[in-house]
């Protein structure tokens, strides 16, 4: 068997080693390469925040994705957050996905950190609560009721000023919706049941090609794909943080996964052409 | 009896998702929100439900020895320790012991990252995947293989380093032929979805019952 | 300053009880057109008068070739829904699957595993497997350990039926319903272990996946209509029949709506668009 032949199967071990490599070397020595900003994906969203939303706006950020996804979601929030606490709105998190919650909350306390942001008057964390659908759209017409009137941590909304401008999420009270989705509920939560509210989408990028039609159709106004989505934001925002350096490691892996491919052609080939030959 | 009285409560409450569903876009939705107040509040029962269902189900696999029985006492134990540690950490009937910090460890340290371990396996499986099923075996492969590439160098840094105009095109590729591919599959779905919806208003799917 | 007001003052309801949001309306007409076409199919099968055939699967086929190469190698089949729950009907269309599974495994006397995450549908799959085991005459094949609830959680899940299937290496592995990220996972477990893939699914998302890992595919819609057509019922499929007309009309609104805006001048409107967004 020929070294071209070996390359129509490869050991799926030594794949796996590859990959590995490929993803642990760029993020210990990074290459830093350029990267363009997504003019129908990433612009509209950052171009809203910043440009249209009206000032002192309140904004629902809702965390639906787990550990799994958040190395992609979780730089978007970090980005979305800081943004909006820099132009001076407000947030209130809520999660479609009980993990969300949480890690929504640990992401947006270490922004607010930073920034100067305090809980209960520039953002609140309402949390998850089991009910699925008919409890988001019981938020429709009194979220405090649909959040059994406490926070994440179980302390009264009462105790928040920000949460007395938020009895319902409805359009005199909020201006926009973001959500970071990693799958089901999500993104179908909004267009079916909050459609009047400007929707923007922080996704997985496994997901972005099956949401296109949202976006064509204007159902969804902005999108992150990814972590690329992430690192583009924060190019735009001029602060680049945790998405940009994993670039690297993602562009590494995509081509080792080109190359892959097309080894794996290579030697499909040869081995055709002898067959037939 | 044994067939119809299942039959009609599913019948019932198959009407009653019906008109929730439609009825949202309905002026006036208050009326829905106390159905809703209800349902999330038994959903949240459902949830302790699940936790006694799931410990009868392990309970009978430790009794009979099954095969990995010793997992199922794993099981049971983590299930209500983390839940007692979250409602009764801070004190009986007092909230905030999702606050605690070995609650809270517990969420960060090892559920999040054997969460993220598990879903980090999918860089590697499709690695092998794309390098076994992407063959110029038909036309059709091939143009598959071509539209994967673009994807994939339009979505990192290095496509643009290789040929500006890599992100261009893996858009234009998204926001048209594979958009329209979406919709197509999406209105099937939709389709699929409501007559299967429609066999049950009907009574004439009766898998549940194990016909 | 009064436009100003004019425009953030809510807009009426339509017919004075609907939402005012585009397609609400034409929405609720779509839904009754379905319902009036499938009711219109059925009355037709009930009466024994003619309705249109629907083409075969490949996918369908697949499954008793999967199961027949399973019992000549003393392997059992695995069947799987990853995303299952009373209320999702891609869990009704699976109960089809699972029913049709069981009993050639029931009949050819193969071990069929089902694996859970649903501590409700765990027991509508062991009744239909039982009720399969039963009709093939031999209810004392039918064990109850193979219908099995792992984790409700989603990678505790696919983790335990990666082990599974390295441990106990079905021939077959059937991979229907609604799949998550998971999906890949399970797919190549499969594949590594050499055996026969059969994936259904209506998550487009990870339909590629499937496409990339697996023998068949079943796309989207194809995973409802061969829920019907493995009932081998005139009425259960006259509802598919019903789908596609549907469907055909939709198609046909898209074309029209197509040439229209073409044709349309600049800054003009697409009569076709307005009615829909009612």
């Amino acid at each position: 068997m020929s070294i071209w032949e070996r390359f129509d199967r490869i050991d799926a071990r030594w794949i796996y080693l590859f990959m590995a490599l490929a993803l642990i070397l760029p993020v210990l020595r990074p290459i830093g390469m350029p990267m363009s900003v997504n003019p129908q994906l990433t612009q509209p969203f950052y171009d809203w925040i910043e440009k249209e939303l009206p000032p002192n706006s309140l904004v629902i950020m809702d965390a639906a994705y787990s550990g799994g996804s958040a190395a992609e979601c979780d730089p978007q929030m970090a980005a979305n957050f800081r943004h909006l606490m820099k132009k001076g709105h407000k947030v209130v998190l809520i999660a479609q996905w009980e993990l969300g919650a949480r890690l929504s909350k640990n992401v947006v306390d270490a922004v607010a950190r930073e920034v100067g942001a305090v809980y209960g008057r520039d953002y609140v964390v309402a949390g998850w609560r089991a009910g699925g659908t008919p409890w988001m759209r019981s938020l429709q017409d009194d979220f405090w009721a649909g959040m059994t009137g406490v926070d994440i941590d179980g302390t009264s909304l009462g105790e928040f000023p920000l949460m007395q401008r938020l009895k319902a999420i409805k359009p005199d009270q909020v201006a926009g919706i973001i959500i970071y989705s990693a799958g089901s509920p999500g993104i179908s939560t909004y267009t079916q049941f909050f459609p009047e509210f400007p929707l923007y989408v922080g996704n997985v990028a496994v997901q972005v090609p099956g949401n296109m039609p949202l976006l064509q159709a204007r159902q969804v106004l902005g999108m992150l794909s990814g972590l690329r989505g992430a690192a583009e934001y924060e190019k735009l925002i001029g602060e680049p943080g945790r998405a940009t350096k994993l670039m690297d490691a993602q562009s590494v892996a995509h081509m080792l996964i080109i190359i892959l491919i097309v080894l794996g052609n290579i030697g499909y080939i040869v081995k055709n052409r002898q067959k037939s030959a | 009896m044994r067939r119809e009285v299942p039959i009609f409560i599913a019948t019932v409450v198959a009407l009653y998702a019906f008109v929730w569903q439609v009825s949202h876009h309905a002026w006036n939705t208050g009326w829905l929100t106390q159905t809703d107040l209800w349902r999330t509040f038994m959903v949240q029962v459902a949830v302790f439900l699940g936790a006694i269902n799931l410990t009868r189900l392990h309970a009978n696999n430790i009794r009979r020895r099954r095969e990995h029985w010793i997992f199922s006492v794993i099981c049971i134990v983590v299930l209500w320790s983390y839940m007692a540690l979250g409602m009764l950490g801070n004190g009986l009937f007092t909230s905030g012991g999702n606050n605690l910090p070995t609650y809270r460890w517990i969420h960060d340290a090892m559920l999040v990252p054997i969460d993220s371990a598990i879903f980090s396996l999918l860089a590697f499986f499709i690695a092998s995947a794309a390098y076994r099923a992407f063959r110029v075996r038909t036309r059709e492969a091939t143009a598959m293989l071509v539209v994967a590439v673009i994807i994939m160098l339009s979505n990192v840094p290095v496509g643009e380093v290789i040929w500006s105009k890599f992100p261009t095109l893996g858009q234009w590729i998204l926001k048209f032929p594979n958009a329209a591919g979406m919709r197509g599959i999406q209105i099937g779905v939709f389709l699929g979805t409501f007559a299967a919806t429609l066999r049950l208003f009907l009574g004439l799917e009766r898998k549940y019952l194990g016909a | 300053m009064l436009m100003l007001l004019a425009a953030a003052a809510p807009a009426p309801p339509k017919w004075g009880f609907i939402r005012p949001v585009d397609h609400a309306t034409s929405g609720l007409f779509v839904t009754l057109i379905m319902g009036f076409l499938t009711w219109l199919m059925i009355t037709r099968a009930r009466a024994g008068l003619p309705i249109p055939a629907i083409r075969k699967i490949a996918g369908l086929e697949a499954i008793d070739e999967a199961v027949g190469r399973a019992t000549e190698m003393g392997r059992p089949v695995h069947i799987s829904d990853f995303d299952a729950d009373l209320q999702y009907p891609s869990t009704w269309a699976f109960w089809a699957y699972l029913a049709h599974t069981a009993k050639l495994c029931a009949q050819y006397d193969t071990r069929i595993i089902n694996c859970n995450r649903d501590y409700l549908v765990i027991s509508v799959n062991e009744e239909i497997i039982q009720q399969a085991y039963l009709e093939a005459g031999r209810p004392d094949a039918f064990n109850r350990d193979d219908v099995r609830f792992y984790s409700s959680r989603q990678f505790a899940w696919a983790a335990a039926v990666c082990g599974m299937l390295h441990r106990e290496k079905p021939a077959a592995s059937l991979l229907i319903g609604f799949f998550y990220a998971e999906s890949l996972i399970l797919a190549e477990a499969g594949n590594l272990i050499g055996a026969i893939q059969i994936a259904a699914t209506e998550s487009t998302a990870q339909l590629p996946f499937f496409v990339a890992a697996c023998d068949y595919t079943m796309i989207g819609e194809e995973m409802y209509a061969g829920a019907a057509y493995l009932s081998r019922e005139p009425v259960m499929t006259g509802t598919v029949v019903a789908q596609d007309v549907v469907k055909m009309m939709v198609y046909a609104i898209f074309v029209v709506g197509t040439l229209v805006q073409t044709f349309t001048p600049a800054g003009g409107k697409n009569f076709l668009n307005e009615w829909l967004k009612f």
